[in-house]
């Protein structure tokens, strides 16, 4: 077949979950993973850049499922990557435009507080999962209460709370699963996303630095060729005129290149900005929106119990 | 480490709302007090109630430590021994079947309560830790300082609405099963008394057997047995009393707190809903 799994030998498979035993925390998983990678992918075709690029393109495209191609070195290289394309950076740029560095400041502010914000997510949701545990139990010792009950309207009115704290326990586990999908995820990508544009800073940093380099590469074979003049070897001064002709060359690429990237960035900046803030007023609203519904929930199964308590006798 | 992170304001709620819980369990056992036909007139309950001044307040002393101790002691044997007492009477040994078998449930209940209602309590520091996050988005970021600054407002306002469900919670429905836990509790002590007379009783009458037989201490015998009766009687007496009081109480306080309860946690979700609501359009334009 010609399709990426042929012309890539497949794509690389990972272990992902930890020790996920259960089969709820598995699904929870699946479902996270799944939402999280239809999101990416509609990041993706929503960039008037990366949209048009062929190989994704195809990959959308494909009929056959991508298989595990074992040597594909997957997250982890992934990561690793990362790592040395972040520390490689370390050249001090003599910035014109004070844009960069304030941004740059910015940016890491800002996923400073979107991981506080997540770890905040991540503890309402796990007290949230709590309250679905510990209303169902309360609701069985109920029921377990009213068997119990020797007078007839007592017992079905503490059978009817065991029911209601069944229903409020179906709500409070709705109310974990948006907390989660609608807000915390949300979160979490832009949290990826900033470690995107911190590489892209970099990645500007390192172009400086390449064109630094080169810069001082070419004073070299200027002096070089001083040298050369002065020692008198027509041969050599011949080939350091050649070296200079290249490294002008080259600087002057390097230069077009550094311009181009720190365009670029800022253009891309410009549109996180906009995106990140349309991402998150929605998710905020949409959030809203959903705790509204399950809080009506809330006040609906309590309207159904209230009946019953006043008619105990 | 949650004491610390949190305000004046926060702390007198808390103490507010342990204030109340404590005073709606005193007042609970004194109407009960002032309702019973005899305890009503002991002078120390008297006392305690008209006294003008501040009373003076200490803990138990030796002797009462003690004796308390002796007496769960003996409490717990007379427990074993007597839950096999065959009782002639259908009414207590159905009454005792039943309260032994409600107090066992009832415990389990309570303690369900009570993780329920600190699992509800968690949420609200929850809420202000998140209002926090969305204040701090608000002071980073200048497109979105209105936005997320109305976040912070809204959820602030939902953490002081979850700390009252949490607390109406504790109040109607956890307290409600303590309470009613320890009734039952009482209500078996006293069937376990009423089980103390009528062995006592069975006891006496087998002393006075031995007497007859042995023409021995008669009189003693039968003023023993006499006395034994008497106490048996009157113990039955009160005890049916008590424990139709007792059924009463129960449906008509489980009745208050469970509506008092549907009522408050109706409103405290209606408020919820309202704010958000209020928040929402607040959001949608800006």
């Amino acid at each position: 077949s010609s399709g990426i799994n042929a012309e890539y030998g497949g794509t690389a498979k990972v272990r992902f979950g930890g020790n996920n035993e259960n089969i709820q925390d598995q699904s929870l998983f699946i479902k996270r993973r799944k939402a999280a990678l239809e999101r990416y992918l509609n990041r993706l075709m929503a960039h008037h850049l990366i949209s048009k690029d062929e190989t994704l393109r195809r990959f959308l495209q494909e009929e056959d499922a991508p298989r595990p191609n074992p040597n594909a070195s997957g997250i982890k290289g992934f990561m690793k990557n990362m790592e040395t394309m972040v520390t490689k950076a370390t050249a001090r740029i003599n910035e014109v435009d004070e844009w960069y560095e304030d941004k740059q400041g910015h940016i890491l502010e800002m996923e400073e507080t979107l991981k506080k914000i997540l770890a905040v997510v991540d503890n309402i949701v796990a007290d949230r999962r709590d309250l679905v545990a510990k209303s169902a139990a309360f609701g069985a010792s109920c029921l377990h209460l009213g068997e119990g009950e020797d007078n007839a309207s007592l017992r079905r009115a503490i059978t009817k709370l065991s029911e209601l704290e069944n229903n409020l326990s179906t709500v409070h586990s709705e109310m974990a699963d948006s907390d989660l999908f609608v807000f915390g995820e949300t979160v979490k990508d832009y949290i990826s996303i900033i470690q995107a544009a911190k590489a892209a800073f970099d990645e500007r940093v390192k172009t400086f630095s390449v064109w630094e380099s080169s810069q001082s590469t070419l004073a070299k074979k200027r002096e070089a060729k001083n040298k050369a003049t002065l020692q008198g070897k027509a041969d050599r001064v011949a080939q350091c005129d050649e070296d200079i002709r290249f490294w002008e060359g080259k600087v002057e690429k390097c230069q077009e290149d550094f311009e181009v990237i720190s365009k670029n960035l800022k253009e891309e900046i410009r549109i996180f900005e906009e995106i990140w803030v349309r991402d998150i007023k929605e998710s905020a609203i949409s959030y809203f929106q959903k705790l509204i519904d399950c809080e009506n929930q809330i006040v609906g199964h309590w309207k159904e119990f209230l009946p019953e308590a006043k008619i105990i006798n | 480490a949650v004491v610390s992170t949190q305000s004046t304001g926060e702390l007198e709620s808390d103490y507010l709302a342990l204030f109340k819980k404590t005073v709606a369990m005193h007042e609970m056992y004194l109407m009960r007090l002032a309702a019973h036909s005899k305890l009503r007139e002991d002078s120390n309950f008297r006392v305690f109630l008209e006294y003008a001044k501040d009373l003076k307040v200490r803990t138990k002393n030796k002797k009462e430590l003690i004796g308390g101790f002796f007496k769960n002691m003996t409490k717990n044997v007379d427990e074993a021994l007597l839950s096999s007492q065959k009782d002639k009477d259908e009414y207590f040994q159905e009454r005792r079947a039943f309260l032994v078998d409600y107090h066992n449930r009832i415990k389990e209940t309570t303690r369900k309560t009570e993780l329920l209602s600190e699992s509800t309590n968690a949420l609200s520091m929850d809420y202000m830790q998140l209002a926090g996050g969305f204040a701090l988005l608000s002071v980073q970021d200048p497109q979105l300082q209105r936005f997320m600054g109305q976040c912070a407002v809204t959820f602030e306002v939902m953490q002081k609405l979850q700390k009252r469900v949490s607390t109406d919670e504790d109040l109607k429905l956890t307290d409600l099963f303590k309470y009613y836990q320890r009734e039952a509790q009482a209500a078996k002590s006293l069937l376990y008394r009423r089980g103390r007379a009528l062995a006592d009783k069975d006891i006496a009458e087998n002393k006075l057997e031995k007497a007859q037989e042995k023409f021995k201490d008669i009189p003693t015998a039968e003023a023993y047995l006499q006395d034994c009766k008497i106490r048996f009687e009157r113990i039955s007496e009160m005890a049916k009393t008590e424990l139709d009081t007792f059924k009463a109480r129960r449906l008509e306080t489980y009745r208050k707190h469970l509506v008092d309860m549907s009522e408050l946690q109706i409103r405290h979700s209606q408020s919820k809903v309202s704010e958000l609501t209020k928040g929402l359009e607040l959001l949608r334009e800006l």
